[in-house]
């Protein structure tokens, strides 16, 4: 069963793209969320393997959103998407237990190889 | 070796220091010429420089630095005496360790040939008594690729440290991480690799540590020490797998014996540190207990304060009835300002760092153009802006060479002139008010503006009518022209085609003055006032055909109603009179080419007029609407948009909407 | 969204290049996506005097003062606009905000298989500033400069 993806991200361009990415890997899309906050609610209900969070977001950013779905649910897996010159805010998410982080503009690559390697712990 | 970027860098930032120290002593050596604590430092710095080269496997520069080290020495055993020509050698010398280093910076391997300069040293050193063989205390050249237990030095307490925290079952890992060449985000990685270390252990030393890693200062090596009871093949498995890691090394420091031995060693180490230290103390670099910032760090903090001083700005316009608002609002202000200042105060750095590069340069040209100069530097401790500083080198360079070259006459005509055959240039940086001043002043021929005018004519600056009609100061102001070179015949020293006018056009980009005073056979003097902050400003807010612009205060010196009655004509100007001057009228939407109907104004009753002042003059902006006053955080308008026409850039108003900033400078 | 037009994509070994597609009066036009940061609805663009027309103006994303070129002006198209989008792009240091109509989708293209040199096309754009042509089935889109757009200054005219 292909693993389900709960996509966050304010900008639906950005959705759009990882979700294109995530499809053609094997994933299942269960979700998408344009804030912080309906992430969390959305993680709730829908339990999904994996969420890419991105770190800019209006109503409570992806640092935030991160730390309370960790605290809902200690083993969730959380890939962050940044851009460049968010090196700072990266490695907060990090620290608040983000499992590892992708790049803007992303490469399919190097996305699904990051999240493979999270699933193959 | 792959972790070599790392240290070249180190390599490199650290020989411009001894080189720079060089410069200084070997100055100061040609003073005093006996001063044994003087050639001391040379001697050192020139023996830290061959080792860091020999370390780093340049050949040429370990050659030429040993050599100056033997002479030094030679000179401190009293088998030498500092002559002029020694002394010229040494510069030399200095040079070509430039050369070589420039060198190895551009192509990654040393190309000037040195050859030549390292037989004359030989020469001064056979010349100069005995040759005997001088006493080496050769660096350790550590060569081991594998074994990179050198990078992780430990200081005293770091052991005990770890000791203290090793258990039985522990073991110390010495562990080098390379991550990919194309690794994004590198020091997110890092972060990574250190949280992953730290989760399987005591992490006792990183290199780079924490915080370089955090900001991003390093190569694509991590040297970690590892305490851990796990085994070396976990470690590695875990390290590797990280995204964007390339290879992992794992050495384990098997016995305790070793280990001891290897404390044995950092205590010899630890002296030898120290007493480098000691010996830095000596020399002129002042260390003071300082944190080295990332100055993108310290744009980042500006713009959160500007940040808040725009809301500041919004939560002043609510205008709320309630004293504990305005109670809020005044602590709010004061904060802020505080805020403002010390990060303005955080990114000030002394002009000296400029300024100790030209006693050199006016040494060397003052013997290539046999002049005597004296360069008096006043006031290196005069702070201003980081981003300043880099940008002033080249302008106060241009105008010192120009000073020597064309304004310090050569001893005999000074003779003549009844003057001391040495000329003195006066270099001085202070504050005043809020603006920094720097002077460049010498007691030269002074500028001939007949030479001058002659000159613009020829070049077509000027119609000769038009010089007729100029002002002495404006027929000095001439030089700053593109195109312009005072010099009679174009010597290889200012004219090379960077002029005055670039040296304008730069203190102009930094939203600074340069004013020029000369008086025939007395002497010359340049200006530059510089504002001492950049990113905030006063300004005052007026509208243009229904847009928000801002008005630097600086520019401003005040702002009138007048009626359409007051308005004046004079030879088909519009101006009007204040206090006896006579102010001339421009409509700004007309100086802006907006694309509405101009003089709609005298329809109106009342019409706001900003004067603005430059140096001499005065002029009357007409605009819509004077609204408020307020600070600005000025924000470039970046670099597709570059070179606007009476724009300088823009600013963010408490709305959140974009107000530009109008350049008033070539309005007035 | 469309997730289903690309089965063409699970072929290997073929460069691929994304792009984000938006239209020009009912045009198909497309940026590379390396390029392209976000799209943001049309808020406040303040007007800059002094420029040519096609610059509409500064804004302010976040903090940051974005120039926004309007591709309207830039190719001078004309007709009636019924909405407005910038997409903001970052080239060589510079980001700048383009005004389009809308913007349509992200989509993928094979370099050797889909991208044409472009030809003597019906399109409003000049020739020099298109980089080439998407072909995908029966749709055409206009490949776009950005190199040539930003930096050369000559007004475009049909």
């Amino acid at each position: 069963m292909s693993k389900r993806v709960l996509v966050v991200d304010d900008a639906a361009f950005m959705r759009m793209m990882i979700k294109n990415i995530l499809i053609d890997g094997g994933f299942e899309i269960v979700g998408e969320a344009e804030t912080g906050r309906d992430a969390i609610e959305m993680y709730k209900e829908l339990k999904p393997d994996l969420v890419t969070m991105d770190i800019t977001m209006p109503e409570m950013d992806g640092i935030d959103a991160v730390k309370e779905i960790l605290e809902f649910d200690k083993d969730a897996k959380i890939i962050m998407c940044s851009a460049m010159g968010q090196q700072a805010m990266v490695i907060d998410a990090i620290q608040a237990g983000a499992k590892d982080f992708v790049v803007k503009p992303f490469k399919p690559d190097r996305v699904l190889a990051a999240i493979n390697k999270l699933f193959n712990e | 070796m792959d972790n070599r970027d790392q240290y070249l860098q180190m390599f490199f930032d650290e020989s411009a220091e001894y080189l720079q120290q060089l410069n200084e002593n070997v100055l100061l050596l040609e003073e005093n010429p006996e001063d044994e604590e003087i050639i001391n430092a040379v001697f050192r710095a020139a023996h830290s420089v061959k080792g860091m080269s020999a370390t780093m496997g340049y050949d040429r520069l370990t050659d030429l630095t040993h050599r100056i080290e033997n002479i030094l020495a030679k000179v401190r055993n009293k088998e030498l005496l500092i002559n002029e020509y020694i002394i010229d050698t040494l510069f030399s010398g200095l040079d070509y360790i430039k050369l070589l280093l420039d060198d190895i910076r551009a192509n990654g391997e040393e190309v000037t040939d040195v050859s030549d300069y390292l037989y004359k040293l030989e020469e001064i050193l056979e010349n100069g008594g005995v040759i005997q063989e001088t006493e080496e205390i050769e660096m350790e050249v550590e060569t081991g690729q594998q074994d990179f237990t050198g990078m992780l030095p430990l200081t005293e307490e770091e052991k005990e440290d770890i000791y203290n925290k090793m258990t039985s079952d522990d073991k110390i890992f010495n562990i080098k991480v390379m991550l990919a060449e194309d690794c994004l985000l590198k020091n997110v990685r890092g972060y990574m690799i250190l949280k992953k270390a730290q989760e399987m252990g005591y992490l006792a030393k990183s290199n780079p540590d924490q915080r370089k890693i955090e900001d991003e200062d390093f190569g694509n090596a991590i040297y970690i020490k590892l305490v851990s009871s796990l085994r070396e093949k976990q470690i590695k498995q875990e390290l590797a797998d990280i995204i964007d890691v390339d290879e992992v090394i794992i050495h384990t420091e098997k016995k305790e014996v070793e280990v001891v031995k290897e404390v044995e060693k950092e205590e010899k180490k630890i002296l030898v540190d120290n007493s480098k230290k000691q010996r830095e103390g000596l020399s002129n670099i002042q260390v003071s207990p300082t944190v080295r910032v990332d100055i993108k760090k310290l744009d980042n903090l500006m713009n959160m304060v500007g940040e808040l001083l725009i809301n500041k700005t919004r939560l002043e316009g609510l205008n709320i009835q309630s004293d504990v608002y305005q109670d809020i609002i005044q602590q709010l202000d004061r904060v802020t300002q505080d805020l403002h200042h010390i990060v303005m105060q955080i990114r000030m750095v002394p002009i000296g760092g400029i300024f100790n590069r030209f006693p050199r340069m006016v040494r060397d040209l003052s013997k290539e153009l046999d002049k005597e100069i004296d360069l008096i530097i006043e006031g290196a401790d005069t702070e201003l802006d980081r981003s300043l500083i880099d940008e002033l080198g080249d302008p106060l360079m241009h105008i010192l060479r120009n000073s020597i070259d064309h304004g310090i006459e050569r001893p005999e005509i000074r003779k003549q002139k009844g003057k001391s055959p040495e000329g003195t240039i006066l270099l001085r940086a202070y504050q005043k008010g809020s603006e920094i001043i720097i002077e460049v002043e010498d007691d030269g021929a002074g500028i001939d503006t007949d030479v001058i005018v002659k000159k613009a004519i020829e070049r077509g600056i000027v119609t000769p009518d038009e010089a007729r009609q100029m002002e002495e100061r404006d027929r000095l102001n001439l030089i700053f022209q593109p195109g312009f070179s005072t010099s009679e015949q174009v010597t290889d020293i200012s004219g090379r085609g960077v002029g005055m006018d670039v040296v304008r056009s730069v203190v102009e980009a930094l939203d600074g003055q340069v004013y020029l005073e000369s008086e025939l056979d007395v002497g010359t003097r340049f200006t530059i006032s510089l504002p001492l902050t950049l990113a905030i400003t006063q300004a005052l807010m007026v509208v243009i055909n229904d847009e928000v612009y801002a008005i630097p205060l600086g520019s401003i010196s005040e702002t009138l109603l007048i009626s359409p009655d007051e308005i004046m004509q004079v030879r088909g100007q519009e101006v009007i009179l204040l206090r006896e001057n006579t102010i001339p009228l421009v409509e700004a939407s007309r100086q802006l080419n907006l694309p509405v109907e101009y003089g709609r104004y005298r329809e109106n009753e009342e019409i706001p007029v900003v004067i603005i002042k430059s140096a001499e003059r005065q002029i009357g902006l007409i605009v819509d609407e004077l609204l408020n006053q307020q600070e600005i955080v000025i924000k470039s308008l970046g670099k597709y948009l570059v070179n606007i026409k009476n724009i300088s850039g823009a600013t963010i108003v408490g709305d959140g909407d974009v107000a530009l900033i109008l350049d008033v400078r070539n309005i007035a | 969204m469309d997730y289903t037009l690309r089965e063409d994509e699970l072929m290997e070994d073929s460069e691929r290049k994304q792009v984000v597609v938006f239209l020009l009066a009912d045009e198909e036009y497309a940026v590379d996506i390396t390029q392209s940061k976000q799209i943001i609805k049309v808020s406040k663009i303040t007007p800059v005097p002094n420029t040519p027309e096609y610059v509409r103006g500064v804004i302010n994303l976040r903090g940051q003062i974005v120039p926004v070129v309007d591709l309207r002006k830039r190719f001078n198209i004309t007709g009636a606009v019924e909405k407005e989008r910038i997409i903001t792009i970052e080239y060589e240091d510079i980001l700048i905000g383009l005004l389009v109509d809308d913007i349509k989708e992200v989509l993928w293209y094979d370099i050797e298989k889909e991208l044409e040199s472009a030809p003597e096309i019906d399109s409003a754009v000049k020739q020099d500033f298109i980089k080439g042509v998407i072909k995908k089935g029966k749709r055409l889109i206009v490949l776009i400069d950005l190199e040539k757009l930003l930096f050369d200054n000559r007004q475009v005219s049909v």
